[in-house]
């Protein structure tokens, strides 16, 4: 492969050359963000082939759009949130086409349906460790997305919030009622406080 | 900022500090890590912030390496296509330089003769403004302003090249395919869409003119305001032959082949309905049908059937995928349809 030079160089930079229309550019927008897309379309949607199709549409459509974009502070929020929007779209189809008609629908509902976020299951799996996952497994589908994409992705809530289609507010209150919630474990069950210190000498 | 009263809760819910967990090397990082050392009374709870932040981890679910490799293979394939249609088009682009240079040609000559013979040593500066060009491929559409203000939406498989900044006297542009604009009102410069045969004239309105090269038809659908077409007299180019006036909700089309032309109302969804991104279908032939489809969404239909559809087909469609409105007309228009792995489509 002839694009050493990539490979260290900031998102920022290999953006603009990807912008310039630098195919090598291009591909390691790919490398960089594929197991980030994966991870995020496998949890909104179940079928594999259809999270492959929209993550393709994605990277077509980028390169097909290249010369209308301008720059960007966050790649990934950018991809994220055309992987939702164009899983979405392939999924109301979807749905649209069972009934063989062609009826407004409103997406949020088929897609609610597909949401899968499930935690990390630690090897070294403790009771402790248990709760806190419960917990957060407990959640609902809409707060747990919000929540993964917070802390899995790093993404702030003004993204969140774009990616999701709903407003800044609900962003930070499905995040902020999530926290709540674990606080109050944390604070009232000393057995997670325990954990906490433990994971701290891990 | 007053970190100083930060709880637990304020350092998860704080971006800033949820991003110098995730990348410690970050802007972000260094700054926690300064004002934590500065900070010890809020060093627990920020410590138990971050382990909680750190606890919330998800299991990995990327596909495996092969899926990723495979997959990327398809991405290039597609790529590639867009590629090689570009490459068409800036043949096609420099053509039309060619074609706008061939009509310059005179008018320069003639200042350049004007000039001489007027033998004064006056020296006079030509500004030359550029001729922009934007084409669009199949399966794309752009929306842009002119110089004037006004809006232009260029629909799929067109071009339309104008000044750069349009001179005091008029605004031309110059179009093949199809377009839909938005004229912003001048009285003292008309604004002329040009089209080969036929040429359109308006001064402040919205409308439609449609004249792919390789169509016989030419329309021009009049949404708001009035509008003038100039049709070329029978077997000469002369655009000053007849002109039509049409007034909003008319259209005119002009028959290239029989050089005629007349005046009728129209379907706004049809006519218009792309400009708003709607896929709209009246009755449509097969080959209208296929050729609208392969414009919209860039693809190469290929039909191999002799039989043809029982009945005109009628659907309108908004972002929908192709193959969504393959499968519904299938058991009506009786074909059958395979995708290809480019992205191609054979109709059966």
């Amino acid at each position: 492969m002839g694009f050493v030079e990539f490979h260290n160089a900031k998102d920022s930079y290999i953006w603009d050359k990807f912008l310039e229309g630098n195919s090598n550019a291009f591909e390691i927008l790919y490398e960089r963000n594929i197991s980030l897309l994966a991870n995020y379309g496998k949890r909104l949607c179940q079928d594999k082939e259809l999270v492959k199709d929209a993550i393709q549409d994605v990277y077509v459509d980028l390169w097909r759009n290249r010369t209308n974009l301008g720059r960007t502070d966050s790649i990934k929020y950018y991809l994220l949130k055309a992987l939702r929007r164009n899983l979405v779209k392939k999924l109301v189809s979807a749905k649209t086409a069972e009934v063989k008609k062609y009826s407004a629908n409103d997406g949020s509902e088929a897609f609610e349906t597909a949401h899968d976020f499930t935690l990390m299951t630690l090897e070294f799996e403790s009771e402790k460790i248990r709760q806190v996952h419960d917990l957060l497994d407990s959640l609902p589908a809409r707060q747990k997305e919000a929540i993964y994409l917070r802390f899995f992705n790093g993404l702030n809530f003004t993204e969140i919030s774009s990616i999701m289609g709903i407003n800044q507010q609900s962003a930070y209150n499905m995040v902020f009622r999530a926290i709540e919630s674990l606080r109050e474990k944390v604070v009232s069950a000393p057995v997670i406080l325990l954990l906490i210190t433990l994971l701290a000498d891990g | 900022m007053d970190f100083e009263n930060y709880k637990l809760n304020d350092f998860l819910m704080d971006d800033s500090f949820c991003n110098s967990v995730k990348n410690p090397n970050s802007d972000d990082g260094l700054f926690w890590d300064t004002w934590l050392s500065e900070h010890v009374d809020k060093k627990d709870e920020a410590d138990q912030a971050k382990k909680i932040i750190k606890s919330i981890s998800f299991s990995d679910r990327s596909f495996s390496k092969n899926e990723i490799t495979e997959l990327w293979k398809n991405i290039q394939q597609r790529t590639s296509k867009i590629n090689k249609k570009k490459t068409v088009s800036i043949n096609f682009r420099l053509w039309n330089y060619i074609r706008v240079a061939a009509v310059l040609l005179p008018f320069i000559a003639t200042s350049v003769l004007f000039l001489i013979y007027r033998d004064s040593p006056e020296p006079k500066i030509m500004v030359q403004i550029p001729v922009i060009q934007k084409i669009n491929p199949k399966g794309q559409k752009l929306t842009f302003f002119l110089s004037d203000g006004s809006k232009v939406r260029l629909n799929s498989e067109s071009s339309i090249s104008y000044l750069q900044t349009f001179d005091s006297t008029q605004r031309v542009v110059t179009l093949e395919g199809e377009a839909f604009f938005e004229v912003t009102p001048d009285s003292k410069r008309p604004f002329i869409v040009r089209t080969g045969e036929i040429e359109t004239t308006v001064v402040g309105t919205s409308f439609n003119v449609e004249a792919y090269p390789a169509e016989e038809k030419v329309k021009v659908a009049v949404k708001t305001g009035k509008v003038s077409v100039n049709i070329p007299r029978p077997k000469t180019n002369d655009v000053s032959g007849e002109t039509i006036v049409l007034s909003p909700m008319e259209m005119a089309t002009y028959s290239r082949k029989t050089n005629k032309s007349m005046v009728s109302g129209y379907d706004p969804l049809t006519v218009l309905g792309w400009s708003e991104g709607t896929l709209h279908f009246e009755n449509a032939s097969m080959s209208e049908f296929i050729l609208k489809l392969e414009r919209w969404y860039g693809v190469d239909i290929i039909v191999k059937r002799d039989k043809p559809v029982p009945k005109g087909i009628t659907g309108t469609y908004t972002q929908l995928p192709l193959e969504e409105i393959l499968m519904g007309h299938r058991s009506a228009s009786e074909f059958d349809y395979e995708f290809l792995p480019n992205g191609n489509v054979i109709i059966k």
